[in-house]
């Protein structure tokens, strides 16, 4: 077993952490003026981030996980979620350019030029609409239908919580179209273009998160906008959930290691009582508690990338990932703003925010209690938990 | 033309003093487990001359040398990702030997490429500081060789060569084959490699040249010798300046330099 990693991964990395601080790190402090303005949730606006994406593309970090005949880079998982980790360091929300819904590619040849290509590049924008008012966690309870009108479909629901759904020009939308075999044949993927008749409304929650309401009074999809095949979209679904049990994780990690930092600073900076706080011991366990966790996070996180390069099953793997890096996340904010008092609870600082944002970790994409109950069943059925490796 | 850029792996120099420690018997730093990175006026160097063959549409070719164990090999591949032609590697350890011993087997090393027009290195290592291989293997080539370059140009078939002195620029016209020795200005930080040529570089081979081929004998020339070799003493008393904020900070600093009587 060797930990280490190739001098080529060594090298990719020190590139995306070479963007990190020249491009991104510098825009922190504007973050934070912005939020202290209440103007956090606007920053950068979508032209900056254009910008710096493009930036990042004259240095190939440009479609981390698209193929290479799409013009992206395909590191493949381990190392996109090791390129993650680096980019959630810093505070500024950012993401590379390039990359579209990994179920995108099950798009047909005409499909690929309206929806994919453009996607890639920039120039439409996606979102990925599974999640019910009645149906979150249970996904097979969907309840939005489409039902066939000559060669078209016409699609009747709701949708909600849709990251990215108020920016999108179009939705992947899970639609009933057979009730009576359910999520087993009888859910289709619809490419849907908001021109052709879906609305949104943005929801507000307690972080930086903000995603939509879709609404759906019987839109005319016409039959070629079938994503994949008919009946086969309940599995779409579940192999673009599966990508983001990884990829959170790594996010939490990045974010988790920064909160870190930031209170190994503070630990050792603040006086009180006539000596640095880090030399308490109530101090010590917070940093070492996170410290152990962050890691168990990261490699944890790491295997289940490696299971998904290697072609094998890692739906166990990421629940467990997901979970434990959810939870993380959560605990460190949380710790790290004891640690720096009252000044953690201010606006002056990034944690409280921080604090806000991560807790949808726990929440979107599979919540902490459906991969626990991925990982008990998969413990009760036997398939998994004798400790064995691959 | 062909340019030669000497790449040395040093100890990250940026580790925390407090995992940094020296074994005064064999008067040499204790490996500690930190990473090693490219010397950063080697990277200086690099960068000059990736902007030379940038300047030249390409038409310069570029050759990596380092010396150092199996492991060196590591700033070999960060130069093929950023696409110099060629990596060669001395295999050996170059730890204990002197300067003068170093520019000969480097020096027998570059009279096997192909005829060099620049040599191009860092103008010190970023471990042990000393700054004199660029004039020994000038004086081993028998190149002229100058020192704290941070630009270099093509002009007709000499170069034009930017030096940094205390508070001003010199620039000299050379014809070469010369050896420059580069220092950091002018934003010659070495840039990152494009994702795309490091799995490009990937399959790329690194020639590997043994010591034992290019040492010919101890050369015969006195060396200096290192009879000590420890860490400074702390200085003095630190002090640090608390407050919540920046301009808390700030105001406490003024307070306690008025206090001091130092302003």
């Amino acid at each position: 077993m060797d930990f280490r990693l190739s001098p080529e991964e060594r090298l990719i990395l020190e590139t995306v952490r070479t963007f990190v601080q020249a491009e991104l790190m510098p825009l922190e402090q504007e973050l934070q003026a912005a939020e202290l303005e209440g103007r956090g949730q606007d920053y950068p606006d979508q032209a900056t981030l254009r910008g710096l994406q493009l930036k990042a593309r004259d240095l190939g970090l440009w479609g981390l996980q698209t193929p290479e005949e799409y013009g992206g880079v395909g590191l493949g998982t381990q190392l996109t979620v090791l390129a993650t980790m680096e980019l959630f360091r810093c505070l500024v929300p950012f993401q590379f350019g390039g990359a579209a819904d990994n179920i995108l590619f099950a798009c047909d040849a005409e499909q690929r030029k309206e929806y994919l290509l453009p996607t890639i590049e920039g120039e439409r924008r996606s979102c990925f609409a599974l999640t019910e008012p009645t149906a979150g966690s249970d996904a097979t309870n969907i309840r939005m239908q489409a039902v066939q009108d000559g060669t078209d479909w016409v699609l009747t629901g709701e949708k909600v919580f849709i990251t990215g759904g108020n920016e999108a020009d179009f939705a992947i939308v899970f639609a009933v179209t057979d009730r009576a075999k359910g999520a087993k044949g009888g859910i289709t993927a619809f490419l849907v273009d908001r021109a052709m008749g879906f609305t949104s409304r943005y929801i507000p929650t307690m972080g930086s998160w903000g995603p939509a309401r879709l609404t759906f009074n019987g839109v005319r999809v016409p039959g070629r906008n079938v994503l994949g095949e008919v009946g086969k979209g309940f599995e779409l679904a579940m192999r673009w959930i599966v990508n983001g049990r990884v990829i959170i994780p790594a996010r939490a990690v990045g974010r988790s290691q920064r909160l870190l930092e930031m209170g190994v600073d503070y630990a050792r900076q603040r006086v009180a009582f006539g000596r640095p706080i880090g030399d308490n011991q109530a101090i010590q366990w917070m940093l070492a508690d996170s410290e152990v966790e962050i890691e168990a996070a990261r490699w944890l996180t790491l295997h289940a990338a490696w299971l998904q390069d290697e072609g094998i099953d890692n739906r166990h793997e990421a629940s467990i990932a997901k979970l434990h890096g959810a939870q993380t996340a959560n605990r460190v904010a949380d710790r790290v703003m004891q640690i720096h008092g009252g000044m953690g609870y201010t606006k002056e600082l990034p944690i409280e925010r921080v604090l806000r944002d991560v807790r949808v970790f726990r929440i979107y994409e599979g919540t902490d209690e459906i991969q626990k109950r991925t990982i008990a069943r998969d413990l009760l059925r036997g398939t998994h938990g004798h400790g064995r490796w691959e | 033309m062909h340019a030669v850029v000497l790449l040395k792996r040093v100890l990250d120099p940026e580790i925390p003093q407090s995992a940094f420690a020296v074994d005064p018997e064999r008067r040499e730093p204790l490996v500690p487990r930190a990473p090693y990175v490219l010397s950063v006026f080697d990277g200086n160097a690099l960068e000059v001359a990736l902007r030379l063959r940038d300047a030249l549409g390409g038409a310069c070719e570029l050759t990596a040398l380092s010396f150092g164990p199996q492991a060196a090999e590591e700033v070999l591949r960060k130069a093929l990702a950023l696409q110099c032609d060629r990596a060669v590697l001395v295999s050996g350890e170059e730890q204990g030997l002197g300067a003068r011993r170093k520019a000969d087997i480097l020096a027998a090393a570059i009279r096997r490429l192909p005829p060099a027009d620049l040599v191009l290195l860092g103008r010190q290592a970023a471990d042990w500081e000393a700054g004199q291989l660029g004039g020994m293997l000038a004086e081993s080539l028998g190149v002229p060789c100058l020192p704290f370059v941070s630009e270099v140009r093509r002009d007709g078939d000499a170069f034009q060569a930017v030096q940094q002195l205390e508070g001003g620029t010199a620039v000299y016209r050379l014809p070469g084959p010369a050896v420059l020795t580069v220092t950091n200005a002018g934003g010659n930080v070495l840039r990152p490699a494009r994702i795309r040529d490091v799995m490009a570089a990937r399959g790329c081979e690194i020639a590997v040249l043994a010591l034992g081929e290019l040492a010919k004998g101890d050369g015969g020339t006195a060396e200096v010798e290192t009879t000590a070799l420890r860490l400074p003493p702390p200085r003095g008393k630190a002090e640090m300046i608390d407050g919540a904020t920046a301009g808390e900070r700030a105001r406490s600093l003024v307070r306690r330099l008025g206090e001091l009587g130092a302003i």
